[in-house]
């Protein structure tokens, strides 16, 4: 692309100017103050427009150009040839209606969408671009050491992003910063929080599994219960029993009798009258008794009678004695049968007296031993009948009444035997009584156990929840962090993709740079400078022949010839498949010496297939093109 | 014979808990409960039926004095209780010694066991929890009642194949005049008017977005049907999604104030889950913190993409980082980028032609 003329409106201070270029160097003259840096800016603006969208970079506002003299008249026109047609390029500056227009003057139409087509002219070169290539100043800082540090800035900037406006470093500086606002916004150890609030409820868990938790209070207290009722059932069936008892004791009272000794005094005295009566009674039964009695004592007397006949006869002496002569001669044949015996008679008769005597005096006390016995039978069968009718309510004396009364001794010790089982008895259950409210005293002991143990669970199973809830907090948080973190990872992953690009194209561009550079750096020092090497640090090196130099050691008019090789080389790598854009030199060899400059201007006469327009206050770029009889364009303004 | 079906209510339970509302939300459930108990008395209910997870952990005394005491203001209705996975009762659990107030049937068993009420002529067929997960299909084992005149109500806790997991067809064909299930939190009829899920009485996270309440029916005491048969929302507060799609010149104030107005219309009282869809202008960045500072707002899915002419920008800078990176995500189709890659691409043009044109 070239441009083949201006024609300003009006900007800034310049009003109705018109300049026409050639297609190889032009001279753009002019003192200070003419406006060359005007007409430069203008040629800037009329490429890239001056308001733009986006106002990232350090564009000029609206009104830096606007024209001194008359503000409507802010406009102006721009004719390049491109691709061997002609266009013009009409722009409008005023901020109410500024336009862009382009005419293709070789086909006399007009061009639909004139910023994309304009793009593709300038090889979408943005204006920072246009401003660090093709447009070339001299290097804006003053001292040498500033002007290294620009020139390294500049390379360090190209090398990573391959386009000078980009810079990598400052966005991956950007995105790193972003990744750290939201690590902050995740919650600080939520995992180690959530498992070891996992590990602590487990064992709270395992320490309310302890059997001692079960909780066995209805049971504890079922079983109470029961033998409560035990206790009542038994303390009834006391009652019972006593009133038994109670009745037992009454009828034994109503009999007259206080306790067993009583009875036992009453059956052996009793026994004592009856084995008496019975005695006497068989005794006396033997009615015949008193006949045979009497009948003893008869023949007794007789016995002693006929034995006293017996012995007047045998001894008529004592017979004589007593006056019986006669008796004894009558009884004498009686006798007589006597003397037949053996046995002499005295002896007879002395045995008969002795039986005689001893009926007599036996049939004598028997009968008075039966009288008595018969009084003491008496007495006895009144005592006896007393008892009986207090006992048995009958006071006959017979054998039936015996052993009625005896049947009710009987009964009466079996009425107090049955009394003094159930006093043991009572005391048996009394007993069991005794037990079941110690066991009662032992279960509520139980019980007070259990609410204890209760009590202590449940403060656990509390406080269980409570770590519950609070792992389901930290839960909420790990899924919060686990989101935050798929943004995390997002800017990991950018950042690391534009640290591998950006080594990549180091690599890739800075060697294509390098070599590129190294041609013009060769050719604009004639070959005093070999090649230009940037390392990984940006440590730029300028190789000559013998030796490395490190870019701060050169001259400032050196390093400025390398920055104008580096702009070339840049400027070649943007144009490679587009025409070559004019290159604009705003008063930059000011610098150079007259060699240098020669140098200079008779390689990129050269070596550069475009338009040259070179903006300048002095005439040495004038004289030094004709002492090389090189084709130029002057302009003065 | 009327009945109040409930389930699921999770006494106790603190939903969204890291959120500023969250114990609001405990306290809700609370109150809901007792507007249930209102109801019965409003209603002179018969029957409450609570099938399951009335407690959202093992309950402690104290937890039953509470209900209790409540139950003991509706000593006309007859409480029938089952425990869940949740609250189910183990070897320490308060409820083997807690003496309820007499209208309340505290079912305890893990095997099917029978309520008998006769002076509502019904019997209450239930079982209780024990443990955590019940594979048993013990639905379907229960024995299928008697024909004798009485009202049969099955009252079970289950429907998953780790929780009782139940055959439907089975259970509706058993003589039950109704099923009062529980354990799905949504209100699901899944026999019309017999085999029902009255769902959670408050709704407890998003997949719970419907409406939440209890049931309310009549049974017909001689012909053992139901005759009437509602759902009545309790609940306070609904969880509710919000999609928006903004444009490419939506800015942030206007994204703002329409999600506002649209909370607005469906009562800023509820609980909000915002998914932002959409192109949007590259330079924008939506601030949504004022929003959650007003309203309740659960989550907030941005997923609006940054406007970006990739094909146009890979063009535009052939030869440089920019048009590097963006063909460095391999897939050109920006379909099928995984969502981190998306966003690597995204934050990384993003910061590129933030900080292009800014020299170090």
């Amino acid at each position: 692309m070239r441009i083949v003329g201006i024609h300003v409106d009006g900007f800034g201070k310049l009003l109705d100017a018109n300049i026409k270029f050639n297609e190889k160097i032009n001279i753009v003259y002019g003192k200070n103050e003419a406006g060359k840096s005007t007409t430069h800016s203008f040629i800037k603006c009329m490429l890239f427009g001056l308001n733009k969208k986006k106002s990232r970079a350090n564009l000029p506002t609206f009104n830096k150009f606007e024209p001194w003299e008359n503000k409507d008249i802010y406009k102006g026109s721009l004719i390049f040839e491109y691709n061997n047609k002609v266009y013009t390029i009409d722009r409008i500056f005023n901020q109410t209606d500024s336009s862009l227009s382009i005419r293709n003057n070789t086909d006399n139409t007009n061009v639909n969408d004139p910023s994309l087509f304009l793009n593709a002219v300038l090889s979408n070169l943005t204006e920072t671009s246009f401003d660090n290539t093709i447009s070339i100043s001299q290097l804006k800082s003053a001292t040498e050491i500033g002007m290294a540090t620009e020139l390294k800035k500049y390379i360090s900037n190209l090398n990573t992003s391959g386009d000078l406006s980009i810079n990598t470093i400052a966005a991956i500086e950007y995105l790193k910063q972003q990744r750290k606002q939201i690590e902050a916004k995740q919650v600080k150890d939520a995992t180690i929080n959530y498992t070891r609030m996992l590990g602590a409820i487990k064992n709270a868990e395992r320490e309310i599994q302890d059997p001692k938790y079960k909780n066995s209070l209805s049971l504890i207290n079922k079983k109470k219960q029961i033998d409560n009722n035990r206790i009542k059932e038994n303390e009834k069936l006391i009652e019972k029993i006593e009133n038994e008892i109670d009745v037992s004791l009454k009828e034994f009272n109503q009999n007259g009798f206080d306790n067993r000794t009583d009875i036992d005094t009453l059956k052996i005295e009793a026994d004592k009258f009856i084995t008496e009566f019975h005695k006497l009674k068989d005794g006396i039964r033997k009615a015949t008794k008193v006949i045979s009695n009497i009948f003893m004592i008869i023949v007794g007397f007789a016995l002693a009678v006929i034995n006293t006949i017996f012995l007047i006869v045998a001894y008529p002496k004592i017979g004589s004695i007593i006056n019986v002569y006669t008796i004894s001669s009558s009884f004498e044949k009686y006798t007589n049968f006597l003397k037949i015996i053996p046995i002499p008679p005295s002896v007879i008769i002395i045995i008969l007296y002795i039986v005689s005597v001893f009926l007599f005096v036996s049939g004598i006390v028997l009968l008075i031993t039966n009288t008595q016995s018969s009084k003491k039978l008496k007495e006895i069968i009144s005592v006896l009948s007393t008892v009986f009718s207090q006992h048995i309510g009958s006071n006959v004396v017979n054998a039936q009444n015996i052993a009625l009364f005896n049947n009710h001794i009987d009964e009466m010790y079996a009425l107090i035997d049955q009394v003094d089982n159930k006093r043991k008895k009572i005391k048996y259950i009394k007993e069991e009584i005794d037990n079941l409210r110690e066991g009662q005293d032992n279960y509520l002991l139980e019980i007070q156990e259990q609410q204890r143990l209760q009590y202590e669970v449940e403060q656990k199973i509390d406080k269980i929840n409570q770590l519950k809830n609070e792992a389901e907090k930290i839960k909420e948080d790990i899924d919060l962090n686990d989101v935050l973190q798929t943004e995390i990872d997002s800017y990991t992953l950018s950042i690391d993709m534009l640290n591998e690009l950006s080594s990549k194209i180091k690599v890739m561009f800075g060697t294509y740079l390098n070599e590129n550079a190294s041609k013009y750096i060769s050719g604009i020092t004639n070959g005093k400078y070999d090649s230009l090497n940037v390392d990984n640090s940006f440590n730029v090196t300028i190789n000559t022949k013998d030796r490395i130099v490190l870019i701060e050691q050169l001259s400032s008019g050196t390093m400025d010839q390398i920055y104008l090789a580096l702009r070339l080389a840049i400027a070649d790598i943007i144009n490679k498949n587009n025409e070559p854009l004019p290159l604009l030199f705003d008063d930059c060899f000011a610098l150079y010496d007259n060699e240098r400059l020669e140098a200079t201007l008779r390689w990129l006469n050269d070596n550069y297939k475009g338009q040259i327009i070179l903006f300048t206050c002095h005439t040495r770029e004038k004289e030094i093109l004709s002492k090389l009889k090189l084709k130029y364009n002057f302009v003065e303004i | 014979m009327n009945f109040i079906h409930v389930a699921d209510v999770h006494l106790g339970i603190v939903p969204d808990s890291n959120k500023p509302w969250s114990l609001d939300r405990a306290y809700d459930i609370k109150e809901t409960f007792e507007k249930v108990i209102n109801r019965c008395n409003e209603l002179n209910c018969s029957l409450l039926l609570i099938a399951g997870d009335l407690f959202n952990r093992q309950p402690l005394t104290a937890d039953l004095n509470e209900i209790n005491d409540l139950f003991k203001t509706i000593p006309k209705t007859h409480v029938v209780i089952v425990t869940g996975e949740c609250d189910r009762i183990k070897d320490n659990s308060a409820i083997l010694s807690y003496e309820f107030s007499p209208n309340v049937h505290y079912i305890i068993s893990s095997y099917p066991t029978t309520v008998e009420i006769p002076e509502l002529n019904t019997v209450v067929h239930g079982f209780s929890y024990h443990d955590n997960e019940l594979k048993r299909p013990m639905v379907d084992i229960i024995e299928n009642p008697e024909h004798d005149k009485k009202i049969h109500i099955l009252l079970a806790h289950g429907g998953d194949s780790n929780h009782c997991p139940i055959d439907y067809t089975i259970l509706a064909n058993k003589n039950f005049a109704y099923c009062a299930l529980g354990h799905i939190h949504n209100f699901t009829e899944v026999v019309k008017r017999k085999v029902v899920y009255s769902g959670s009485l408050e709704p407890l996270s998003f997949f719970e977005s419907q409406e939440h309440g209890i049931c309310i029916g009549d049974i017909n005491p001689i012909t053992c049907r139901i005759e009437s048969f509602r759902f009545e929302q309790l609940s306070t507060v609904t969880y509710i999604p919000l999609n928006i799609k903004v444009q490419a010149d939506t800015t942030n104030e206007e994204l703002i104030t329409s999600i506002s107005n649209e909370i607005y219309k469906r009562d800023s009282a509820n609980i909000y889950k915002l998914h932002i869809t959409g192109s949007r202008n590259p330079e924008v960045k939506f601030d949504f913190s004022n929003l959650s500072n007003t309203f309740k707002i659960s989550e907030i899915i941005d997923d609006t993409e940054p406007l970006y002419d990739f094909v146009d920008l890979s063009k535009n800078h052939p030869n440089d980082m920019i048009g590097a990176f963006i063909r460095s995500f391999k897939n050109d189709d920006i379909e099928n980028m995984s969502e981190i890659q998306k966003k690597a691409l995204y934050y990384g043009i993003d910061a590129l032609l933030k900080t292009s044109d800014k020299r170090n």
